[in-house]
């Protein structure tokens, strides 16, 4: 067992590998606090030391590296030459004008393709060497779970950052075409947020900046939250009344508590509760989605009439709480940084995607399509608190009904998680910016149109036509690979 | 073997295989609706109202005429629907494409005020209906798109246009419509209702029972890869299918939209809320058609599901309380719908669980066998 440890472990000294081995197999009174922290704090220090000095060896090596890479190519670019001097030595005797250019021809593709190799090669072995400092970090990461029995997030985060930063290789990405077509709704976003600045500036419209962000949030969190479903090829329809609802938790709590806290806790509980229970009639009763959500609409604008008819079809918000579109904004970083960590460096994203791409496979490879869907919508279904508790809180001090700015959520986020480039049917095109991007673009494009009207032409009235018409370009543009030469079809209910 | 017993013919009606076969069809295709009208008649006489009862009035007649209407209606929402959503085609856009047809025909006919102009509303709102839903399907069939993106995206569009329309008609949020004296009692007349109600339950009873096009649909229901590879073209069936259900939801809405002289124009995909509710009937009408075929079965439904909801509960209790019990009600149907055959192999697994283990202590000896 010992030769087997030894043999993975190939940058801690072997001295301490024992140790920790010697430490696993003690028994679980022998293992005391102090000694766990003690030989933690050595396997760290022993790491912090070889990392620093694999750092240094890298600096060294790259250097040397380049040398020998600049070398090479010159070593090319002379052989070309001299090649070239034979040729053109021999142009009179052995071949013709003709068959000269064609040898001229054929030596510079060569040279070409050798080149590309160099670069290739080149690359690799820098790749291969940045990498070395991630199996190091693997190493201890390994030793530390062994003597802890846990790897804290960080690390996790710390793996990733040198992964990206062995792997990433600027000239490369920005030489993909894949890199500027992830680009294009994030440009588009910077335009229509020009555009509506220039509109404005030109017309003098009077619409107010915080309330477009702030419905931009409200989109944009509910959007962040839905990724995980939509990323599963999964949809909710019910998200508009559902984050109503929470909004409307919310507020009662706080009214009745004053406690901002617990108001926030409640609409969340509340959230994760729908969405939950949204799983659990889709995964493990079978029930079709989108009809299923489509009745859950139902119930719950019924269930939420009724708490409004108590209280007299308006819902009055006591003063007090946060207002403040900074204060909204945190929320919105915050919870996307937790969604963007969760779906793209753990287990959780990963398999969303693998059901997303082909259901049926991700099923027969062991992945719990039950678990995943709990997962999703319970996740959706905190965004959902959130926005209902930012919702709220956008309107201490006054009163709201049944239709408000919430109640279009549901659809908007389909609006925004294409607009952002995703698809809808998800898979591995999966992104949780595109949802934050989509919302802010869908919200700054209604609000552009309205920006350029005047009172003689209205062109606020066109907005819906246009954003329709754009929803299906980028849908087209978004599923351009995807598509089948049969008619697509959702599959029937009956 | 000598013959002793002579057979015994039993020339009786209900005890022939067919009579029988015949009746049990009758009784489950009447029961739940037969059943749906009791609970309906029970809750209204509870509450001390008349099922046919509305308001203050007493004229039984007209109300039955009123419900009359509220069932086509219902009825026409219904198979609109269910034309695109049994074959996996959930079309948001169905509410959008009926506001706009009658829209068009409103520029065209000059008003809904007399017995003429309205028939020509309705001739023009059907076809404009057809011509939308044949754009809709051309989206689709060229795009190669999911059903799903294509009518949140034709919704949003034809919305939009119906929106420009209005705002150029005058009004943004609701067009009047020039009214005459029959206009809202128009749909609820016995010589426009019945012959109506005829016309649409023939024409879908044909073109879904009795050819090519309702057998592809029966067929693509299950699935489309098969069908598609043994010959059936679903392009042009998705054709068809996108313009029967312009033309029915074109009716839909004249009907509609002469009952209150207005045409309401919804934004941002409220249109689509007005289809949807017919969820119900579409699911039970899908289980009572395995007793009689698709028509009557989704007839049958309609009436059932109307009376109770629109009279037995809304006379009893509150609007609320019967938007619960609908969702609710769907849900339960479509439980019973995706899950009945698990759920019975589920009882059948745990009996033959019971049964081996109950043999196992037998042969132990810790339990007698009674037989």
């Amino acid at each position: 067992m010992g030769e087997q440890v030894n043999v993975s472990f190939e940058y801690f000294e072997q001295a301490l590998v024992q140790r920790v081995i010697e430490f696993v197999d003690l028994s679980a009174a022998e293992k005391t606090k102090e000694k766990i922290n003690a030989l933690k704090e050595e396997i760290k220090s022993s790491y912090l030391k070889k990392d620093a000095e694999l750092k240094q060896y890298i600096k060294e090596q790259l250097v040397v590296l380049k040398k020998a890479h600049h070398a090479n190519l010159a070593e090319l670019d002379k052989n070309l030459e001299h090649d070239l001097e034979e040729a053109n030595r021999k142009k009179g005797k052995d071949f013709d004008s003709n068959e000269y250019h064609n040898v001229k021809f054929g030596l510079e593709t060569a040279c070409k393709r050798a080149k590309i190799k160099e670069k290739n090669r080149y690359n690799e072995e820098i790749r291969e060497l940045k990498l070395k400092r991630v199996f190091l970090h693997e190493e201890y990461t390994k030793l530390v779970f062994n003597v802890t029995g846990v790897v804290s997030p960080m690390e996790s985060v710390r793996n990733k950052c040198l992964e990206t930063k062995a792997v990433f290789n600027l000239k490369a990405t920005l030489t993909k075409k894949e890199f500027y077509v992830n680009l294009v709704p994030f440009c588009m976003l910077c335009i229509i947020i020009a555009a509506y600045f220039i509109g404005k500036s030109i017309t003098g419209y009077a619409g107010d900046l915080g309330d477009v962000i702030n419905n931009s949030i409200f989109v944009a969190v509910v959007a962040t939250g839905a990724v995980f479903i939509y990323s599963q090829g999964g949809f909710d329809m019910s998200l508009g009344n559902a984050s109503l609802m929470c909004a409307t938790v919310a507020a009662l709590t706080y009214n009745s508590t004053g406690n901002l806290a617990l108001s926030l806790l409640f609409a969340v509980i509340i959230g994760a509760g729908l969405g939950i229970l949204n799983a659990i009639l889709a995964t493990m009763l079978n029930l079709p989605v989108m009809v299923m959500t489509l009745t859950m609409m139902n119930i719950i604008a019924a269930v939420h009439e009724a708490i409004l008819d108590e209280h007299g079809g308006l819902i009055t918000v006591s003063k007090g709480m946060i207002s403040n579109a900074w204060f909204f904004a945190v929320f919105l970083v915050v919870f996307f940084i937790i969604c963007w960590f969760i779906f793209d460096y753990t287990k959780v994203g990963r398999r969303n995607k693998f059901i997303g791409s082909n259901k049926v496979a991700a099923k027969f490879n062991g992945i719990n399509l039950m678990r995943a869907g709990i997962i999703s919508f319970a996740i959706s279904g905190v965004g959902l608190g959130i926005c209902g508790f930012l919702f709220a809180s956008s309107m201490s001090g006054s009163m709201y009904g049944a239709s408000t700015v919430l109640g279009q959520v549901g659809l908007n986020v389909v609006i925004a998680i294409v607009f952002g480039g995703m698809t809808t049917s998800g898979g591995p095109k999966s992104k949780v910016s595109c949802a934050v991007i989509g919302a802010f673009f869908s919200v700054f494009l209604d609000e552009f149109f309205a920006a350029i009207s005047t009172p003689t032409f209205q062109v606020g009235d066109y907005s819906y036509m246009v954003k329709g018409a754009i929803f299906i370009i980028i849908s087209l543009a978004n599923m351009w690979d995807t598509r089948t030469k049969m008619l697509a079809s959702g599959g029937s209910i009956q | 073997m000598k013959y002793t017993n002579p057979i015994k013919f039993n020339n009786s009606i209900l005890s022939n295989p067919k009579t029988k076969r015949f009746g049990t069809k009758v009784f489950w295709s009447l029961f739940c609706p037969v059943l749906m009208i009791v609970i309906a008649c029970i809750m209204s006489n509870a509450n001390g109202v008349g099922l046919f009862i509305i308001g203050d009035s007493f004229d039984n007649f007209s109300n039955i005429m009123i419900m009359g209407r509220t069932v086509l209606l219902t009825l026409i929402a219904a198979l609109a629907l269910n034309t695109n959503l049994n074959s996996g085609r959930m079309d948001f856009s169905l509410g959008a494409t009926g506001i706009l047809a009658c829209l068009f025909a409103s520029l065209i006919v000059p008003g809904v005020d007399t017995v003429e102009h309205i028939f020509y509303f309705l001739l023009l709102s059907i076809l404009f209906g057809m011509v939308l839903g044949f754009i809709h399907s051309l989206v689709l069939i060229s795009t190669k798109l999911p059903p799903i993106v294509i009518s949140l995206g034709m919704c949003l569009v034809y919305e939009g246009i119906a929106k420009v329309v209005a705002t150029a008609n005058g009004s943004a949020g609701t067009v009047n419509l020039k009214m005459g004296p029959y206009t809202t009692s128009f749909f609820q007349e016995p010589i426009i209702l019945i012959p109506l109600l005829l016309i649409v339950c023939v024409v879908m009873a044909s073109a879904l029972c009795y050819t090519r096009y309702g057998y592809n649909k029966l067929a693509l229901v299950y699935n489309q890869k098969i069908c598609v590879d043994t010959g059936i073209n679903e392009i042009t069936h998705c054709i068809v299918s996108f313009i029967i259900a312009g033309a029915l939801i074109a009716i839909y809405q004249v009907m509609s939209s002469c009952g209150t002289a207005s045409i309401t124009i919804n934004v941002n995909l409220a249109s689509s809320g007005t289809v949807f509710k017919n969820f119900l009937p579409i699911f039970i009408g899908g289980i009572l058609a395995r007793y009689s075929n698709q028509i009557v079965g989704l007839l049958l439904a309609v009436i059932g599901t109307t009376l109770l909801y629109t009279y037995g509960f809304d006379n009893a209790i509150t609007a609320t309380a019967s938007s619960l019990i609908n969702g609710f009600s769907v849900f339960a149907v479509l439980v019973y719908m995706v899950d009945k055959y698990r759920f019975i192999n589920w009882v059948k697994m745990r009996r033959y669980i019971w049964k081996e283990k109950r043999l196992q202590l037998i042969d132990k000896g810790e339990v007698q066998n009674e037989a």
